[in-house]
């Protein structure tokens, strides 16, 4: 992994975030950053280094799960109810699944294409995204409030590509500054 | 009482912990990370001897506080080591590294151009492996890192098979299993020009207590460093990492502390030494409680 030293403007890289979203922001914010100089800090280019986007997705996808698993319960119990169920289940609804897919979905298709390799992370997270995508397209046809919520995150997912769309026709400039921070 | 083996396995510091931690490195996606880490932190917060021993300790950090506002903040001592270990596991699974910010750049700088060897003294705050880690890529000297031994022999054999593949040549871990060796071996690397750290902070079994004060309390801490100290004629650099936030850690050098016989009893020598290394982990723990590691009581009584 690569290592830039003493460059705090370093921190906007887009190539460390991970959503178009947030890369498009730390290119707005590149492009605004004054050199500093004098400061003794080294800083990771990784994809998923951005503290910001990290615990705003993982508090969206929270908050999406508690709306949605709300809207579940909501058929079988009142629904003051079914927002505490649903609060408490979130967190491992948004987690266990990956139980099954690391232990046993994704080995058992390593064995059958003969590919090497334990790290599931790359695999685990589209096919995170794609539940959280499918549920919102089921959710927004529902006449209940919920289809709200699921209209916002269908929203994001739209603005997401066009934040990608975007940073492909800057791609050469984002390069151009990247490489001045010595990235 | 003698648990079968199987069971010791899902005792909390049992393997079977530390091998789903690396599991979940490699399967749960990042942006899941703090959901995920907020959940476990919680379970954990379950283990009886470990809260009460963090909040017992922060009664002497924060001596003026209520009971309920020391147990959230032993949920944030909780999250925080979860997020530290977290980074660990990345880091041996993945060589993914943090951000790192230094505060004392200039007795870390003279730490490296020394041209005898040296203690880098620390405490159960951030993490050993990511920091040799930042020392490695620095690559000025062997750096020996002295560590105590895991409780459960299973989860000792893990810890020395991930470190026996993650660290590089610049770094050199050395299990704190045999007192007396060990303390020949890191005389001999202090003689030859090498970096030993240890950890300052507990004493455990089977290392000499030396009687200091942690936060007006009466507290033991390690003899050990500091006979090393005067018996090498190194100084001893006080080095603490301090999580900053996500993947983000503070590398914190302090003033070398100088170990000389100058009086006729060593205890009187080594007292100012200790009392100054006292003073230095009482100030980085004061504005960074929620980073100290300290499962067990410090003071007192229910000292382990």
């Amino acid at each position: 992994m690569r290592m830039i030293h003493d460059c705090p403007e370093a921190q906007w890289l887009p190539s460390r975030s991970h959503f178009a979203i947030f890369r498009l922001a730390s290119y707005i914010r590149l492009l605004t950053a004054s050199p500093s100089k004098g400061v003794r800090m080294a800083l990771a280019v990784d994809r998923d280094q951005n503290a910001l986007e990290n615990l705003s997705i993982s508090a969206l996808i929270f908050v999406v799960t508690v709306a949605y698993l709300t809207a579940l319960l909501a058929q079988w119990v009142p629904w003051p109810a079914a927002v505490v169920l649903a609060t408490a289940l979130a967190p491992a609804a948004d987690h266990i699944p990956f139980f099954f897919t690391g232990l046993l979905a994704l080995p058992l298709w390593r064995r059958i294409t003969g590919r090497p390799g334990e790290n599931n992370v790359a695999a685990n997270s589209a096919g995170a995204m794609t539940v959280v995508l499918a549920a919102s397209l089921w959710f927004v046809s529902r006449p209940e409030p919920i289809r709200i919520v699921a209209a916002a995150m269908l929203a994001l997912f739209a603005l997401n590509a066009a934040a990608a769309v975007l940073m492909w026709l800057v791609q050469a400039r984002v390069r151009e500054l990247e490489a001045r921070c010595g990235a | 009482m003698t648990r079968p083996a199987w069971w010791r396995r899902f005792l909390v510091r049992g393997v079977f912990w530390r091998q789903g931690l690396h599991w979940a490195v490699l399967n749960v996606p990042v942006w899941l990370e703090p959901l995920v880490i907020a959940f476990w932190s919680a379970f954990f917060l379950l283990w009886g001897p470990g809260r009460r021993g963090v909040m017992y300790n922060l009664r002497a950090i924060k001596p003026r506080s209520f009971a309920l506002t020391n147990f959230f903040r032993t949920y944030n001592v909780f999250w925080n080591y979860a997020w530290t270990i977290t980074d660990n596991a990345r880091l041996q699974e993945l060589r993914t590294v943090p951000d790192w910010e230094f505060a004392g750049w200039e007795h870390f700088e003279r730490l490296q151009s020394l041209e005898t060897g040296a203690i880098m003294l620390t405490a159960h705050m951030g993490s050993y492996d990511l920091g040799a880690q930042l020392f490695g890529e620095m690559k000025t000297r062997t750096l020996i890192t002295v560590r105590a031994p895991e409780i459960d022999p299973q989860t000792q054999q893990f810890e020395e098979n991930l470190h026996g593949r993650t660290v590089g040549e610049a770094v050199n871990v050395s299990f704190n299993t045999r007192a007396n060796d060990l303390a020949f071996d890191l005389l001999e690397a202090a003689g030859r020009g090498d970096i030993i750290a240890i950890q300052g902070d507990r004493v455990t079994a089977g290392v000499s207590p030396f009687r200091s004060t942690l936060f007006g309390k009466p507290a033991d801490l390690p003899a050990g460093p500091f006979a090393l100290a005067m018996a090498a004629r190194i100084p001893i650099f006080p080095l603490f990492i301090v999580r900053r936030g996500r993947r983000r850690y503070q590398l914190i050098t302090c003033a070398p502390i100088f170990v000389e016989r100058r009086s006729r009893t060593r205890d009187e020598d080594l007292r100012g030494a200790v009392d100054q290394w006292a003073s230095e982990l009482e100030t980085v723990i004061g504005r960074a409680w929620n980073q100290w590691f300290m499962f067990e009581p410090f003071y007192g009584d229910q000292r382990a």
